[in-house]
């Protein structure tokens, strides 16, 4: 098969994804009427609603789990320790 | 695979811990503490100090980091990271040949400045990696857009790393200098969603773009020699999470799911139009707060990843011939047995406690600490790989300041 051919289909296909997904958020936001008040907010600061309360951990197995596991993206993180993919 | 690590390698893995990584944490530490001096109390300012412990049968690694984040004038923010990481190995698959035991020690440290307006912010950062034989550059931007009434969150970043490696060779000079560069550059764009006052989501997608030496220059292949990896690497990571809680118990749940997969980007006559990689993984993650006292919150983490191998890897340890096996014959001129590489399954199991440590206020000496959060965490790691399970301990103390 042709490689252009296919790295074409590959984006059209994430484009897509990412298109329905945030489509989807956004018409749930959009629903949302009104916004959360201020005085509404006091679970969502703590920080079991928090997907990035602890980058010093997340900075720890990003690092430990990349050097085990295949698909991690390294991201944003400098490379070293294990292995260079 | 690598064999178990011994006394001996214990000893003198303290002992070079001792010469030389705890003299600079004492450095960082003391810099941490100026800071604490000169600055006025704010809400973000902060102090995290963590030591953090992996071990499987053939390496450890410990990793004392100190971060320190400070408020600064209109708008701006800065936030800085020193870490060691000192890895004592006996894995041939993970160092030099010869199946030998060796400690060595990575220092990373990182800065980043952000700067707030009403409904937006900007981060830039960058980091530094340096190891004898590895060292690596990374700038990162990103930015967060507060949308729909402070409802939802549009966050972008994007960045690029410039590594070189070297080839450590025994006897030779311990500073060799460096023979291959990876440059490589990465973007993400996630979209956060408050759906309600106890439930929020988030969806994203993540790239990276590899290019140049992806292998080890340590990892041995039959009687190829060392591996030869192809040399661009195109990553893609969806992202979706969720997060949940219950006010009545003081329960919280968090669902995370990522699909992964990855493509060579180079012309398809390279490799004779198949794609040398290929690989895909699922990785599932669900999370449960718990507020035990007012002081007291504990975290269970369980984690599953499941993976597919490369196309061009090869089971030597399965099937000796298989590097001339008529299956990968458009991979004769690459090669690797990294179990990074094949299939690939872990869990992870966590338990995390969070204490706020108010209880010592007004006592001696442990009053000190009464206005920070201290962290204690256990975890343990399936792997199907060769490595085996791995132990993963972390302590550490936050102060706000």
């Amino acid at each position: 098969m042709d490689f252009g051919r296919r790295l074409l289909r590959l984006l059209r296909r994430s484009f897509v994804a990412v298109a329905v997904a945030a489509t989807a958020v956004t018409a749930a936001g959009c629903a949302h009427r009104p916004p959360i008040e201020p005085w509404q907010r006091e679970h969502l600061a703590k920080r079991a609603m928090r997907f990035d309360s602890d980058p010093v951990e997340m900075h720890f197995r990003q690092h430990s789990f990349g050097a085990r596991e295949g698909s991690d993206l390294g991201y944003g993180q400098p490379g070293g320790g294990c292995g260079c993919n | 695979m690598g064999r178990p690590l011994t006394g001996r390698a214990a000893s003198s893995f303290a002992g070079s811990m001792a010469a030389g990584a705890v003299a600079r944490i004492a450095a960082v530490l003391a810099v941490g503490a100026v800071a604490l001096e000169a600055a006025p109390a704010s809400a973000d300012n902060h102090v995290t100090l963590r030591g953090q412990y992996y071990r499987e049968p053939s390496t450890r690694v410990v990793q004392p980091v100190i971060e320190i984040e400070k408020d600064l004038p209109a708008g701006f923010d800065v936030n800085t990271h020193v870490l060691l990481d000192a890895i004592t190995s006996a894995s041939a698959a993970s160092g030099p040949s010869g199946d030998t035991i060796f400690t060595e020690v990575r220092d990373e440290a990182g800065v980043r400045v952000g700067r707030n307006w009403e409904r937006f912010r900007l981060t830039l950062g960058y980091s530094y990696s340096a190891e004898s034989d590895y060292w690596s550059h990374i700038v990162v931007a990103g930015g967060v857009l507060r949308l729909w009434g402070d409802s939802a969150t549009l966050s972008f970043s994007v960045g690029g790393g410039h590594d070189t490696v070297s080839k450590r060779v025994q006897g030779a000079s311990p500073r060799p200098p460096p023979e291959f560069s990876l440059n490589q550059g990465f973007a993400g764009l996630w979209y956060g969603q408050v759906l309600s006052p106890t439930t929020v989501v988030q969806g994203g997608y993540e790239t990276a773009l590899l290019d140049g030496y992806l292998g080890s220059p340590y990892r041995p292949v039959g009687p190829q020699g060392t591996e030869v990896i192809p040399s661009k690497r195109w990553r893609h990571a969806l992202g979706l999470r969720g997060a949940q809680y219950l006010p009545a118990s003081g329960t919280g749940f968090q669902l995370h799911y990522r699909y992964y997969f990855d493509v060579y980007p180079g012309p398809s006559s390279d490799f004779a139009g198949q794609d040398p990689w290929r690989v895909s993984s699922h990785t599932v993650e669900v999370r449960v707060f718990q507020r035990l006292t007012s002081q007291l919150e504990l975290r269970l983490t369980g984690r599953y990843y499941s993976q597919g191998a490369a196309a061009f890897w090869c089971d030597l340890a399965q099937n000796a011939s298989c590097l001339s096996s008529p299956s990968r014959s458009a991979f004769a001129n690459v090669f690797t047995s990294d179990p990074k590489l094949s299939p690939v399954s872990t869990k992870f199991l966590e338990g995390k406690l969070y204490w706020d440590a108010i209880a010592w206020r007004g006592l001696e000496f442990f009053g000190w600490f009464s206005a920070g959060t201290f962290e204690l965490s256990y975890g343990y790691y399936w792997q199907s790989t060769s490595y085996q399970g791995a132990h993963l301990l972390q302590a550490g103390y936050t102060i706000p300041y």
